[in-house]
């Protein structure tokens, strides 16, 4: 019984117990005074310390919140299935890329052609690719290869692979984990050789019509 | 001063609503709970550190897990478990290893002999009960605190820390016999 005593001085008994240790209480002299030291030690807590400032510590999470949006909720425009939310390496190359320069525009206009190929490659062979054409040609710049990394892959991998080759990364990750790259059309076997060549890709092919097999 | 149980209510909208908002991404909802549990988060923090820098982090670091996890959480426990058992993780994870002295500084001691008479007593009585909770062990010193402080029953510690209920009676009976033993000197005032 006494070991319910600091509940039942807190006040956060059930009604059962409480009623029982009160019982209790009345016969147990010893019991009544553990109860009134205990009530004595709940009145004696010491205020919180001198410098704490709630409002300070909120902007600081806020700015916190910034950098890691919670993974579950949605932003306003809920983003296409098909664009997966980027991998730890896809943030750290996001970040990387994210230098001087907006490239978000060509971007998703990339993002929207390759999405548009996938779905051309999965057509009967002979059906007219003419209006994944049309998109395109966006004013923005036109991917001319879709390259997939190896898991393992790292961002300077990639650097490396992009200075080697003379290619630009233009836009990525789309749904499959590709990157999209703008490369010279002259140079596009070349660079198509190279990167198949490399130990961090996967996976290496031209979007350009006259070039695709 | 006792805070005692509090009904889980922030102006109109109790604390489950506050979550499920939450969990949807918004931001304003989140700071209306991070002001609700941010005073009774840092009473329970302040009995596992003194350090004040390193509370309003703990603080921080248990309500970004709510923000990352809000979603997620299925009301099959109070919001107050939930938080406080986050909280109690992450206060763990802190200050497990770092071994903080506990000791107030040397002038603090000192310092009491200079107050007036009729206030030092009392002072000198809610120091000593400071210094003995926080000279008990961490999980001792949560269990003491959530009863005592946090008007949390047992049951409810239990589900907070993620242990036994007889475990929480045991650390409660360890503690009551330490901080007997360290209060020794202030018993007279005590009784």
């Amino acid at each position: 019984m006494q070991a319910l005593l600091p509940w039942y001085a807190a006040g956060s008994l059930a009604d059962g117990e409480a009623q029982r240790v009160q019982q209790h209480l009345r016969d147990c002299p010893e019991c009544r005074a553990e109860l009134a030291w205990q009530r004595r030690l709940i009145e004696t807590a010491a205020p919180l310390p001198a410098g704490l400032d709630q409002e300070r510590a909120l902007a600081r999470l806020m700015a916190r919140l910034d950098e890691a949006p919670s993974p579950l909720a949605q932003p306003v425009a809920k983003p296409s299935p098909l664009v997966q939310a980027p991998s730890r390496f896809a943030s750290a190359l996001l970040d990387w890329l994210r230098g001087p320069g907006d490239w978000k525009g060509w971007a998703i206009a990339a993002q929207a052609l390759v999405i548009v190929v996938l779905a051309a490659n999965m057509l009967p062979a002979g059906a007219p690719p003419d209006y994944y054409k049309a998109l395109g040609s966006a004013p923005a710049a036109t991917p001319d290869v879709l390259v997939v990394f190896k898991p393992d892959a790292s961002v300077q991998d990639v650097q490396r692979l992009l200075k080697t080759s003379g290619a630009h990364l233009v836009g990525g990750p789309t749904a499959t984990g590709a990157w999209l790259l703008d490369v010279d059309p002259t140079q596009r076997a070349a660079v198509l050789a190279t990167l198949r060549a490399d130990a961090a890709v996967e996976l290496a092919e031209t979007l350009a019509a006259e070039g695709r097999q | 001063m006792r805070l005692g149980r509090r009904a889980g209510v922030t102006g109109d909208v109790d604390d489950g609503e506050l979550v499920r908002m939450v969990g949807g991404g918004d931001r304003l909802a989140f700071q209306a709970l991070y002001r609700a549990y941010f005073p009774r988060l840092a009473r329970f923090l302040d009995r596992m550190t003194r350090n004040v820098p390193l509370l309003e982090e703990i603080v921080n670091d248990t309500m970004l897990v709510v923000w990352q996890k809000a979603a997620s959480y299925d009301g099959s426990s109070k919001v107050s478990t939930w938080i406080f058992g986050i909280a109690y993780r992450q206060a763990l994870k802190a200050l497990r290893g770092l071994d903080e002295p506990l000791e107030e500084a040397p002038d603090v001691a000192g310092e009491e002999w200079h107050e007036p008479e009729h206030a030092l007593a009392a002072l000198q009585l809610q120091r000593g009960v400071g210094r003995a909770l926080d000279a008990l062990p961490l999980e001792q010193r949560a269990v003491v605190c959530l009863t005592y402080y946090h008007g949390m029953a047992y049951q409810e510690i239990a589900e907070t820390i993620g242990c036994p209920v007889n475990t929480v009676k045991t650390r409660m009976f360890h503690a009551r016999l330490r901080l007997k033993d360290m209060l020794s000197d202030h018993l007279e005032e005590i009784r």
